[in-house]
């Protein structure tokens, strides 16, 4: 098998469609790059957003003292505390607010990743690691490598080839996180449940977690209670999202779904703030940025091509649909 | 010369086009590996318990469902501060912060390494408690209780064991 073939076997595999022939008209091309530029800027204005809105912490912040510094700031304990807070503070409000405006230059987008990455290390080298801006920064990573001139009207072939390029990197960076979540969580199970402890797969499941994070951090949910009570509904809603997170990955070679994908991750983060008061709010904004903007057409709603569409469901309906129209 | 400029034209063109490809299919490549790293460096196989590497995810949170676990829990026997009575609980105490995940990954860190011996473990985790939370000359005990998460979450008590008890450190 060469590369070509072995190319086509995975698109098959993860698209559950052959190789595609057709090309896309110049209509659709313009529309693709006006969606990616927006997806480029519109992320470069969250991120100075939430650096703007970060300067609220600052008084706190700034008498940090107790810190166990990860790796990107370790430098911290060779100059006064403060002063060092003071300085990652300059350059994350700085470079992000620049790239707002600029973010055309590779540079400033340079700048900007350093300033992310080195006030995440400072705002969780407090002793816990918290995991709600780490997409972001990794998507900060790859737009570093965005061609020269993407953001121009018109755009040269190959600039429009690398500009798809790296919004399908950030794409399926996002979408590997919530498969390997998945493959994690069903590995996790089958363990569990060879050593017969209550798994994922078990009814009780999801009450346990929810009650052993609430007695854990001694807080209190909007829904939590509710739930641990009706282990019978909590089952197939936790059955239905380990299928979304593991099968995550597919979805990027699966257009058709990317809205719906993300409006299901999105409420499986709701339903993980009102049960376990844990939110992941950054991550809720880049699924709606490369999902929903990306899926933005005009293409009537077809609910038997979404679900023919589906991994490892679809397949099987659509002989079903099929038996049954013969 | 004609034919020579012409044929030098089309190569120059042919290696413009090949470098231009040779580019796409370099960056291609490059955000592979980027996922292949990502990939590798944030898979913690959920049945061992390893340290993550930042800022890489730990693809294992919350994949296991916690059945008989230790909880290690901080009772505050008394402090300088006269609205938080006697043996309560940290976390019911009132005290700033304490209800946060950060608080009690302190306790449950602070918890493992009495549990284990590990005396640089206990010295860090022992001090960042102090430090956060904990009013001046407070006497605390940190205690260990085998239950399945519904008692925990119930009140119910378990097997409890005092692990140690301190004052804070000036």
């Amino acid at each position: 098998m060469n590369f070509r073939d072995f190319r086509r076997w995975g698109w098959r595999f993860f698209a559950g469609a052959p190789w595609p022939t057709t090309t896309a008209s110049p209509s659709e091309v313009q529309h693709q790059v006006a969606t990616n530029q927006l997806m480029v800027r519109a992320f470069y204005f969250f991120i100075g957003f939430l650096a703007i809105i970060s300067v609220k912490g600052w008084p706190r912040t700034l008498q940090q003292i107790n810190l166990i510094p990860l790796w990107p700031t370790s430098w911290i304990s060779f100059v006064p505390t403060t002063y060092g807070i003071l300085a990652i503070h300059c350059l994350y409000l700085g470079s992000c607010v620049l790239t707002m405006i600029f973010p055309g230059s590779r540079l400033l987008r340079f700048i900007t990743f350093l300033g992310i990455f080195q006030w995440i290390s400072l705002d969780n080298s407090l002793g816990k690691i918290s995991h709600s801006m780490h997409l972001v920064v990794f998507v900060a990573f790859i737009f570093i490598f965005l061609p020269q001139e993407w953001d121009h009207r018109a755009l040269m072939r190959q600039v429009r080839v690398r500009l798809a390029q790296t919004i399908w990197a950030a794409q399926a960076l996002i979408l590997l996180t919530y498969t390997m979540a998945g493959i994690s969580k069903i590995v996790a199970s089958l363990h569990q449940v060879a050593h017969g402890e209550v798994s994922y797969f078990h009814p009780l499941g999801l009450p346990w977690v929810i009650a052993g994070r609430l007695a854990l951090t001694g807080s209190d949910s909007f829904l939590g209670a509710w739930f641990i009570e009706r282990p019978w509904l909590c089952w197939p809603m936790m059955l239905g999202a380990i299928y979304l997170e593991f099968f995550s990955f597919w979805i990027l070679f699966r257009p058709k779904l990317y809205a719906w994908w993300a409006l299901g991750l999105i409420l499986f983060h709701l339903a993980s703030y009102f049960t376990m008061t844990i939110l992941f709010s950054q991550s809720t904004f880049l699924l709606a940025l490369f999902f929903t903007c990306a899926a933005a057409r005009s293409q009537p709603f077809n609910l038997r091509e979404l679900v023919v569409a589906l991994p490892l469901f679809g397949p099987v309906l659509r002989r079903l649909w099929c038996a049954k129209s013969n | 010369m004609g034919v020579n400029q012409s044929i030098s034209d089309k190569k120059g063109l042919r290696s413009s086009v090949g470098s231009r490809l040779a580019l796409l299919r370099r960056e291609r490549l490059g955000f592979l590996a980027l996922l292949l790293l990502a990939l590798l460096l944030g898979f913690d196989p959920p049945i061992r318990s390893s340290q993550e590497i930042f800022p890489f995810y730990s693809w294992s949170m919350y994949s296991t469902v916690p059945n008989i676990e230790v909880f290690y829990s901080v009772t505050l026997i008394s402090t300088s501060d006269l609205n938080i009575g006697p043996d309560s609980d940290l976390r019911e105490s009132g005290i700033k912060g304490t209800e946060t995940a950060l608080c009690s990954h302190i306790v449950q860190q602070l918890g493992r390494a009495i549990a284990t011996r590990n005396t640089g473990n206990i010295k860090k985790w022992r001090h960042q408690l102090e430090r956060l939370y904990l009013p001046e000359g407070t006497l605390y005990q940190v205690i260990s209780e085998k239950q399945t998460p519904m008692q925990r979450w119930k009140k119910e008590s378990g097997e409890a064991v005092v692990l140690a008890m301190w004052r804070r450190a000036p």
